[in-house]
């Protein structure tokens, strides 16, 4: 087994546990993780991700020979899976930060209260856990602040 | 019996170096990376894949009783290849071989266990799904006979074992109940699940 190998493997894995992240995010109508603000355009996107994956390393790697055995192939790909999901958090919150589309700092109550992927349906990761964080501690949102103080200086005037 | 499963083996075996395109696509198929991680992919978006929250749930249970189940199925094969050897089909037979040679036990094929083991998980939770992934597992099943690294009687043992190590865990798990809950919870606690 070399090192090439285990690089190969975890690419291959990275990009289509990627790929099929964003397939299902999209069957889950889960909007907080998708990198294209749209279910169809989603699925196209990870389907390709999960083909072109597929067929680079079945391509490149010669798969009749000995490579990666359980154990180091166990390991490969929890890891490249666990960055996928971290890549797909941060891309996601970053993409939908710089377009705003998800950008509301009052999401409706019920999803407010929703726990669990279930609160990605409206709003993402990152959103989700500044959410809580403000709640938890009181800390209000910038939107909120500039609210409350245009409303104090009106009173004032 | 033993006789009957090499006849079955030269049967299926005798096909490979027939047609090119088959042997591609079988040899493909029994490999050690597409199966397994098609396979680990299939649980990671049934995770998230599930519409509301009672779909969700009880698909996050199928990918917690898989995972249980790959487990306790792979500490089974290493206590059974301990136990009990059996030569591979191309030692002491001439057989049409499309693939590397593996050195472990014969009986009973762990490829075939694991991947029964994870249809049989699929099926307990979602019966469309386990029929779609217990198709699959034979497939990879059929290659590893086709390719000339398993008789046939390796992949049947391999099957009965997952299949049935899967049903023990699914009772196993119903047994240390608050423990999926309690995890589910803390997942759900940092938004993941």
């Amino acid at each position: 087994m070399g090192s090439n190998t285990a690089l190969q493997y975890f690419l291959f894995v990275f990009v289509s546990a990627c790929g099929v992240l964003q397939v299902a995010a999209a069957r889950g109508r889960l909007r907080g993780l998708l990198l294209w603000d749209e279910y169809r355009w989603s699925y196209v996107l990870g389907l390709f991700a999960v083909s072109a994956s597929f067929w680079w390393f079945f391509n490149v790697e010669d798969w009749r020979v000995a490579g990666l055995e359980g154990g180091p192939q166990l390991v490969l790909f929890a890891a490249a899976a666990i960055c996928a999901i971290v890549f797909t958090i941060f891309f996601s919150s970053l993409i939908k930060a710089l377009l705003r589309s998800l950008a509301k700092d009052d999401p409706p109550a019920n999803i407010a209260r929703s726990r669990g992927l279930g609160a990605l349906e409206e709003m993402t990761y990152i959103q989700a856990w500044l959410l809580r964080i403000r709640r938890k501690t009181g800390i209000l949102s910038p939107k909120e602040t500039i609210k409350r103080l245009r409303r104090i200086l009106g009173e004032t005037r | 019996m033993q006789s009957f499963d090499l006849k079955l083996f030269y049967w299926i075996n005798d096909l490979a170096g027939r047609v090119n395109i088959m042997d591609r696509f079988l040899t493909l198929m029994a490999t050690d990376y597409f199966m397994p991680v098609l396979l680990s992919l299939i649980l990671l978006g049934l995770w998230f894949a599930g519409r509301g929250v009672e779909q969700r749930e009880r698909y996050q249970r199928v990918v917690i009783l898989a995972v249980v189940s790959i487990s306790l199925a792979n500490l089974a094969l290493f206590i059974l290849n301990r136990l009990y050897f059996r030569p591979r089909p191309f030692v002491g037979h001439e057989v049409n071989m499309l693939f590397y040679p593996p050195t472990d036990s014969s009986f009973p094929s762990n490829p075939a266990t694991v991947a029964f083991a994870v249809a049989t998980a699929v099926w307990i939770g979602n019966h469309r799904g386990g029929v779609v992934l217990y198709a699959l597992a034979a497939l990879y099943s059929f290659a590893r006979v086709y390719v000339g690294v398993h008789y046939p009687l390796d992949v049947v043992g391999g099957a009965l074992i997952g299949g049935g190590i899967s049903l023990i865990t699914y009772r196993f798990l119903q047994l240390v109940e608050p423990l999926p809950t309690l995890f589910l919870k803390l997942a759900r606690l940092l938004y993941l699940a």
